[in-house]
């Protein structure tokens, strides 16, 4: 029983987490990021303690040693006009205006040393800013596509968000 | 090993605690029945069945062949399609119905219903903006359908392309789909799912089985979508009708099907207008002759092509909203306010202003060439106004209505051809929340044929240098501003204004001689008649017959004039008068079926059966889809207790319009009287929730009381002016006796 009781402390201080792995995606459902990823997804949603309305969520699927990720993050910014520069700046000064997605959306791509390769879509549906990110590992993936699939990722999250 | 076990049952918890690997997402597969059937019972186990057991679209009407779910990759895409459609696939991918769904302006108010109500709720909306959505069962809680197959394409090719038929025409979605085939075999069944395009191209005439029917070409097929109602499951209230564009046409003179309205036409469908054949850019396997029927469906929505940058469209679209004889606008009159006389046409009469003159203007805004309302459909968030400005020779302003304000609303004082819709909580419906509407304050929309007068009064100033420059115009926006900025942020960029029609005089200070008119001007006797048209809508009887009596001196051939005021007549209760016009009218025009329509209720009222029976069969031998008609002589017969030939009627008449009340609460009784209790108890609940809720004007009052600012729009009889009360030496008057408020000059 004494090798049971850290296990059960265990489970106990991370079912919270796990309760919410299990809350729904507010932007996006698993089969339609399942569907962007190409196959069954496992999610994470996170809430902000600063605001309950907004959400993070993450949804992953590996295929052996290789990942693909979606992240979305929502945040709802006290000053739009102020605050929004600040979350377009994760796409650095060479990203792409994009028509209809929300407000003042822009696309980029980012690849890491460590072979990580990112499609950013960032926007805003009035006061809240979005940031999607489409990230993986498998090289074989071409760019436009990982592109594609970030912009298709953001127009459903915007579209919930208006 | 009791280790081992608790380790399972940790995990177990963990695993069902988290819940988080999700079912691979359907595939299309070529045996689509078997996977369909598949499909459709993971999507039972887990559905919101609020509406009921089976009902997968309430409170929308969207159906399908079995009546169950189906895979979203059953739908051939648009890009399929496009391969051999290429001009097609172009136009639609900028279409309104390509962004039925995704377009903000939509997925703003929807997202609303889904938040408040729930998402099951939202199937009345997505039965026509998204049905895919509704037919695969995403519209539940904890779907597990990938929306990316839908979303984006809203209404794709194969699903106006899959309609097998039609439910009666009560819109939200009343098609039935067959699953999508593209291709029929060498017996006529269909193939589901996509097929090669080189098989296509070997078997041209199979691949248009599949996917053409002769009623697409029917407004019948529009009314699918284009009329809608809100069902007691959606507002927990009862049935409201809530725009009928359909029904619009259908009494339009372009339906040919209305012996009743004011001006004939030839006949023309929703198609005839808004699709429209085109010459060829891009290839395409369906055109004819080089031309193909636009699949852009050009209309009134410029915020959607604004929104996407469509620039195309939003260039065709503005063309459309300018381009046809849609609108006339009359600067029909002025009376100065120091003796009241009526100064008309003007341009046909010679008249003097002079500095200080208390001026009032007569503007006839006429629906000539709609074959629906002006606005049609979503008038709570379209906007469609008149502009009316004076400015003098050194282009001061000397008076300005309808003007959009620093902040991009329209001035509350304007008139505009919209409706206030009002909530539960007597509030205006806001967000297009058509689920909280509870009564319409007012709603001023112009129908098709019919037209509006609207008056505006100004004071020339002492200083103003002539000439005057009067101009009216009818702007359009879509969307209106404070939607535009609930759905964006205020600091959206400004969205379209677009003059539809517009028509400006000079006014000289001194005389004014006669002057040619304006090649688009209607002639004299048009312009009278508009006048009466609307004199008679604002319920101004005497005045209307005043102007009709000017039609019969300048048209005295016209048995329609006659007609014209012997209705009104009939709406003032001057019986005796009306029937003298009526005979003049068919002295004219001895089988004139308008003329015949409204003697046979002066027959009735006379008490002479025979003959109001007579007239009105005769009616509907002539126009066997008129409503109209056929609800009177209903009645006509119900009187008599001709009680088959009664429910005859009452059954033709709902199968032109399934929510007429009359027709419902007729056949209640008249089931009862002839022993069908079960067919009368269906009218009888019918017509107990469709009838109109008798407190629901008292919403609409409080309504008004709480906004003084647009109170006087609901007055049929008002004014727009700037001077303050009082300041008028004569402000006309509407008449309440035989005369008119001012007098003919």
């Amino acid at each position: 029983m004494h090798g049971l009781r850290p296990i059960l402390l265990t489970v106990t201080l991370l079912l919270p987490a796990f309760c919410r792995a299990a809350e729904m995606c507010p932007w996006l459902n698993a089969a339609t990021a399942g569907g962007a990823l190409g196959g069954a997804v496992s999610m994470t949603v996170a809430r902000r303690d600063s605001n309950k309305d907004d959400a993070n969520c993450d949804f992953v699927r590996k295929q052996g040693a290789v990942m693909y990720e979606l992240r979305i993050e929502v945040q709802t910014m006290g000053e739009a006009v102020k605050e929004f520069p600040s979350y377009r700046a994760q796409c650095g000064s060479d990203a792409t205006p994009l028509k209809a997605i929300g407000n003042e959306a822009v696309a980029c791509s980012l690849d890491d040393k460590s072979g990580y390769r990112s499609a950013l879509v960032v926007s805003r549906v009035r006061d809240r800013a979005f940031v999607i990110r489409v990230i993986t590992t498998d090289s074989a993936m071409a760019a436009a596509s990982l592109s594609e699939k970030a912009r298709s990722m953001a127009e459903q999250v915007a579209g919930n968000l208006f | 090993m009791k280790t081992v076990k608790h380790r399972k049952l940790v995990a177990m918890v963990v695993v069902a605690g988290c819940s988080c690997i999700l079912l691979e997402p359907s595939r299309a597969q070529s045996d689509i029945s078997g996977e369909r059937k598949k499909y459709a019972e993971e999507i039972r186990e887990n559905y919101n069945f609020h509406f009921g057991k089976d009902k997968i679209s309430t409170p929308g009407n969207a159906a399908i062949e079995g009546n169950d779910f189906v895979q979203p990759g059953a739908f051939p895409t648009a890009e399929y399609c496009g391969a051999c459609h290429q001009e097609a696939y172009s136009q639609w991918r900028q279409a309104l119905h390509s962004n039925a769904f995704r377009t903000p302006f939509y997925r703003a108010s929807v997202n609303i219903l889904l938040r408040t109500k729930g998402i099951e709720f939202a199937r009345h909306c997505d039965s026509c903006h998204n049905p895919i959505g509704v037919l695969s069962g995403a519209l539940t809680q904890d779907s597990k359908v990938d929306r990316t197959k839908f979303d984006a394409d809203g209404l794709t090719c194969t699903t106006c392309h899959s309609v097998q038929r039609l439910q009666e025409t009560a819109g939200n979605g009343g098609f039935v789909l067959a699953v999508p085939a593209v291709m029929v075999d060498e017996n006529g069944k269909r193939i589901p799912g996509e097929v090669p395009n080189d098989e296509i191209l070997k078997h041209r005439d199979r691949h248009s089985k599949a996917v053409m029917q002769s009623f697409y070409r029917t407004p019948e097929f529009c009314a699918a979508c284009h009329k809608a109602n809100l069902p007691n499951p959606l507002n927990d209230y009862k049935f409201l009708r809530a725009f009928t564009a359909y029904d619009e046409w259908q009494n339009s003179k372009f339906s040919k099907r209305n012996p009743l309205t004011f001006y004939s036409g030839d006949f023309t469908t929703c198609q005839g207008c808004h699709m429209k054949r085109a010459p060829l850019i891009l290839p395409d396997y369906g055109a004819k002759n080089g031309t193909l029927v636009s699949h852009r469906w050009l209309a009134g929505n410029t915020a959607v092509p604004f929104y996407y940058g469509f620039d195309e469209q939003l260039k065709k679209t503005i063309e459309f909203l300018q381009a046809g004889n849609y609108l006339n606008v009359d600067l029909f009159a002025i009376k100065k306010a120091s003796d009241g006389k009526m100064i008309a046409p003007l341009g046909s009469v010679p008249f003097t202003l002079a500095a200080n003159d208390v001026v009032e203007a007569m503007v006839v805004i006429q629906n000539k060439n709609i074959g629906h309302s002006l606005i049609p459909e979503v008038r709570d968030l379209y906007e469609a106004w008149a502009e009316f400005t004076v400015k003098d020779a050194s282009g001061a302003e000397v008076y300005h209505s309808g003007f959009l304000k620093a902040d991009g609303k329209l001035d509350e004082r304007a008139h505009s051809f919209t409706n206030r819709l009002v909530n539960t909580d007597n509030g205006f419906v806001d967000n297009h929340k058509v689920w909280t509407i509870h009564s319409v304050a007012y709603d001023n929309t112009v129908q098709a044929g019919r037209s509006s007068l609207i008056r505006y009064e100004f004071r020339i100033p002492a200083n103003a240098k002539g000439p005057l420059t009067v101009t009216a115009r009818v702007n359009y926006r879509h969307l209106r501003q404070t939607y535009l900025n609930n759905v964006l942020g205020e600091n959206h960029p400004a969205y379209p204004v677009i003059e539809i029609a517009s028509r400006s005089r000079t006014l000289n200070l001194g005389e004014n001689a006669v002057a040619d008119p304006d090649p688009r001007d209607n002639p004299e006797w048009m312009r009278w008649n508009n006048l009466g048209i609307a004199y008679l809508d604002q319920f101004q009887y005497a005045d209307a017959v005043q102007a009709f009596n000017e039609v019969v001196k300048l048209r005295p051939e016209y048995a329609d004039a006659y007609t014209n005021i012997a209705l009104t007549n009939i709406a003032w209760e001057k019986y005796g008068s009306a029937r003298d016009s009526l005979e003049r009218a068919l002295a004219l025009s001895p089988d004139d079926a308008r003329a015949l329509y409204y003697l046979a209720l002066l027959e009735r009222r006379a008490g002479n059966s025979d003959a109001e029976i007579a007239d009105l069969e005769a009616v509907v031998k002539r126009y066997p889809q008129s409503r109209d008609a056929r609800r009177d002589l209903g009645t006509s017969y119900y009187r008599e207790h001709k009680y088959p030939q009664a429910i005859e009627q009452f059954e033709a008449l709902l199968a032109i319009d399934s929510d007429d009340i009359a027709a419902h609460y007729n056949l209640a009784i008249l089931y009862y009287r002839v022993g069908m209790k079960e067919k009368a108890a269906v009218q009888q609940a019918l017509f107990a929730t469709k009838k109109i809720d008798p407190t629901a004007p008292t919403n609409s009052l409080d309504f008004l009381r709480g906004h003084p600012e647009i109170s006087e729009e609901s007055v049929p009889w008002h004014v727009h002016t700037d001077l303050a009360e009082g300041s008028a030496t004569h402000r006309d008057q509407p008449s309440v006796k035989g005369m008119t408020g001012g007098s003919y000059q």
